[in-house]
């Protein structure tokens, strides 16, 4: 066994024998506000995979917290016209029946909401912040104005369910609470857990290395919605309450300092939070309740001016290590770098055209790339080298003129986002580099190398499969020590090199280099180039910018010069260096 | 003709209401949530005011100079610290720092409602319609806001700066511009209209510590929607100000705040950047 294994089975023991210790300590009273303070905790832990772990800022929890009170409610009482309960109560079966639906349903709700906020063409990342505060406050008014479902300004009351005592309720919430936390643990540091990661530090990045972000992230807020809304019928259930407030904007926010005082992206840090949030504010909301409110308010501008990391975050960090860690390794696999294999002309270019506005930037560009060549782009700043490579890799990019993939399924590559570009194997290097902050040197190459891919969400990648060539680049950069290394850190050389494994370890066809060897020293360059030679020769095709004409030399089979969005030259290094046509280009012509 | 009028002054309302926002926004890319806080903090300072046996004009006066002290404070302790961080942050931080103001307000005057009697009674004769004077009055006020905002900003040195500093901060600081006392003035000028707009609405509407809140979520959308200029502030008013007008009058008020609330939303998704589209 593990010390990892052996520090789990330890702290998950500790932590089993104090819930279950709970109980024999304080009062029934007390208990009952630590079985409400476990569902806030559900919801806090859903909360921290939606804004902490994918960065979608939701200012609207509360509404599917509420729509699974609500649902457990509507099952559970009958209703008069005016608002009034009649009835209450059913059977442990009803009960477990309406806090499954409301689970399903918040999800469905949450999962709607978000298809409609993240559109696929890309919108405001903050418009998901915006639903959410408009839901908040909308639903409110909505709720008083439907008392025959809902209970109008009263809302639904005394539905709580009557089979179980105090602890009986305590110990069932408790065990959701762990089953929540454990669940979201294994999630988070899963290889699931490591994409949603990437989108919240790099969302462009992700989807060039063929992830789908928007369908990624509305699955995570389904998710994050459905398990709110189990904490919420799980709340309906015990305490039999469900009223407005529970929908709006103030809870929400509430939930939201919950995350941020015990720590975003922590998992456990939000749920000590909540507990401990919810159990101080219960006991000082009686004898205090302006000076709670008051000291929750400063509560909320402390944690975010200065403890933006939060309250409980090194403490969970330092918990997190312990018991979730196993730190990734690269191997090499063996075997050429790409499974390309067929017909040599992979993309084929014939009057393509495009401007970004009213300004033309390619103006009829001409181009055939080769599989098993290397193809240098070369001209002078703004002549449309960097928009080529952004027409090829993003279909969606209005061009006149034809681009046709030869790629396997679909030749047309109109209309076509980038992620599924990205997954028949052209794969870009930014000109500028592009990493996740957050995300070690290992875990960048082994979400590359998943080329979108949909990951596992129990299971953790812990040796990286790699081509040999991505090692070789890695071994040339300096990068190859630094594997533990966090994007965020890395000097720019080694985020050059990281561009470039990464490009090679998702094992392209075709693989589009922007400026790859600019920030690199002039013997990081030779290995470069070499390396880019045995990977032609395993059958890539490579489509290089660069402005380093002894670079050029070295490494092309071809080179194309552009100028003013035209392709005026093509041809071996030799004949483009005495051209006329590229002279002037750079030079500008003689009169 | 009753109809027009109402437009008016809902469109007028919702104008001294975000233009505080929106100058905070644009300038400062910051989105206040504070003021809701600053609102019902000029509203009960003009109570104070008004209770001490001032008229209404000075009381708004002092409302104005007490909120833009609070706002300096709020400036130096919060929103200093909060350049360059993500929106979600400062969203958190103005609303704690509006919970805090709201509960100061209930800690020290009370939670029960109140209100602030009308000072302008009586009504105005317009084409023929007799019509609340202070209301009209409200849409007069808000005009000459907006005018003065923009004359300002087109005319003057100030306004010259501050549009610098909007655009490029870097290069501002660069020519010799101490942006943090631009941003600091410009904090402080939000807070001060926020409590404005607070006290000249306040005899409009019953009043609570909570008396700001209902106005944050239209207010927030429509400074989304007017994007950065203050012709989109005026747009983003009068369009939402008619929805409300128009519905109201069909159906029940209720559901006129949550339809501003839809249609902002739908506005947003279709125009991500608001107004100011064009220039993008």
């Amino acid at each position: 066994m593990s010390a990892r294994r052996r520090d789990f089975i330890l702290i998950g023991a500790a932590l089993i024998v104090v819930i279950a210790a709970v109980p024999f300590l304080g009062n029934e009273y007390r208990t009952q506000l630590w079985t409400q303070a476990f569902t806030f905790a559900i919801a806090a832990v859903s909360l921290d995979l939606v804004w902490g772990y994918t960065g979608i800022p939701d200012l609207g929890h509360s509404v599917w917290f509420g729509i699974g009170a609500l649902t457990v409610g509507l099952m559970t009482t009958t209703v008069s016209d005016t608002g009034l309960v009649l009835e209450s109560g059913g059977t442990a079966g009803t009960y477990i029946f309406a806090i499954a639906l409301g689970t399903v349903i918040a999800a469905i709700a949450g999962a709607v909401v978000a298809w409609y906020a993240f559109p696929s063409r890309g919108a405001n990342p903050f418009y998901i912040g915006i639903v959410g505060l408009a839901l908040s406050t909308a639903i409110q008014p909505l709720y008083t104005q439907l008392p025959g479902i809902t209970g109008g300004e009263n809302g639904l009351f005394g539905f709580a369910y009557g089979g179980l005592d105090t602890i009986g309720w305590y110990y069932v919430c408790g065990g959701c609470f762990v089953a929540v936390l454990v669940g979201a643990l294994i999630l988070v540091r899963s290889d699931f857990g490591l994409l949603i990661a990437a989108i919240r530090d790099n969302e462009r990045r992700a989807r060039y290395l063929g992830n789908d972000v928007e369908r990624t992230k509305i699955a995570v807020f389904a998710v994050g919605a459905g398990i709110a809304g189990f904490a919420g019928a799980l709340y309906g259930a015990v305490v039999g309450l469900v009223s407005a407030p529970l929908f709006g904007f103030q809870f929400a926010t509430e939930m939201l300092v919950w995350v941020a005082v015990g720590g975003r992206a922590t998992i456990v840090g939000p749920a000590v939070g909540a507990i401990a949030l919810s159990l101080i504010g219960s006991e000082l909301n009686r004898s205090f309740p302006a000076q709670w409110n008051l000291a929750l308010g400063a509560l909320f501008v402390a944690v975010v001016v200065f403890v933006p990391d939060g309250i409980a975050a090194p403490w969970a960090k330092w918990l997190r290590r312990r018991i979730v860690g196993g730190e990734r390794t690269l191997v090499a696999e063996p075997g050429p770098a790409t499974a390309a294999s067929g017909a040599d002309a992979l993309v084929t270019m014939r009057d393509v055209r495009f401007a970004y506005g009213s300004l033309q930037v390619l103006r009829g560009i001409d181009l055939d790339i080769e599989r098993g060549r290397l193809l240098c782009i070369v001209g002078p700043n703004g002549a449309g080298k960097s928009t080529l490579i952004e027409v090829l890799t993003d279909g969606r990019r209005s061009i006149a003129g034809v681009v046709a993939f030869n790629l396997g399924a679909g030749q047309d590559h109109r209309r076509r986002p980038p992620h599924e570009i990205a997954r028949h194997g052209l794969i870009r290097k930014f000109q500028i580099p592009a990493l996740f902050r957050s995300l070690s040197v290992a875990e960048h190459l082994l979400l590359a190398a998943h080329r979108g891919r949909w990951p596992s969400p129990f299971r953790r990648t812990v040796r990286i499969a790699v081509p040999a060539a991505v090692l070789d680049v890695a071994e040339a950069t300096g990068l190859a020590s630094r594997a533990d290394m966090a994007g965020g850190v890395l000097a720019h050389g080694f985020k050059q090199g990281l561009e470039i494994a990464m490009a090679v370890a998702a094992r392209p066809v075709l693989l589009l280099l922007d400026e790859p060897t600019a920030g690199l020293t002039a013997s990081e360059r030779a290995v470069i180039g070499k390396i880019l030679r045995t990977l032609i020769a395993d059958g890539i095709a490579i489509v290089l910018i660069e402005h380093d004409f002894d670079f050029v030399g070295e490494v092309a089979d071809r080179v194309a010069v552009l100028h003013d969005g035209k392709v005026v030259e093509t041809g071996s290094f030799a004949e483009i260096g005495s051209s006329a046509a590229v002279r002037d280009a750079y030079l500008g012509a003689a009169p | 003709m009753n109809l027009i009028l109402d437009l008016g002054v809902t469109t007028a309302t919702l104008l001294l209401v975000i233009l505080g926002l929106g100058i905070i926004l644009g300038l400062m890319d910051v989105i206040n949530l504070a003021h809701a806080g600053l609102m019902a903090a000029g509203v009960y300072m003009a109570l104070l005011f008004a209770s001490l046996g001032s008229g209404f004009a000075a009381a708004v006066v002092g409302a104005t100079g007490a909120t833009a002290i609070i706002g300096a404070i709020i400036e130096v302790v919060v929103i200093r610290r909060l350049y360059g961080r993500a929106i979600d942050d400062t969203i958190l931080a103005t609303w704690g720092v509006s919970l805090i103001l709201i509960q100061s307000i209930s800690w020290i005057f009370g939670r029960e409602p109140v209100g602030l009697p009308v000072p302008i009674p009586g009504g105005i004769v317009v084409v023929g319609i007799d019509y609340p004077a202070y209301r009209l009055f409200l849409v007069a006020v808000a005009a000459a806001m907006v005018l003065a905002l923009g004359a300002v900003m087109r005319f003057t040195r100030l306004g010259l700066t501050v549009r610098m500093v909007m655009t490029n901060e870097v290069l501002a600081r660069g020519v010799g511009i101490d942006t943090v006392r631009v941003r600091q003035l410009t904090f402080i000028t939000g807070a001060a209209i926020a409590g404005a707009a607070g006290a000249l609405i306040g005899p409009t509407q019953g009043l609570s510590p909570q008396y700001g809140v209902a106005f944050l979520a239209p207010a927030f959308l429509a400074v989304l929607i007017a994007g950065r200029n203050l012709a989109g502030l005026v747009a983003a008013s009068i369009l939402l100000g008619a929805t409300q007008v128009l519905v109201t009058l069909y159906a029940n008020p209720v559901y006129a705040d949550v339809v501003v609330i839809v249609v902002a939303v739908v506005i947003l998704r279709l125009w991500p950047a608001g107004f100011t589209w064009r220039r993008a």
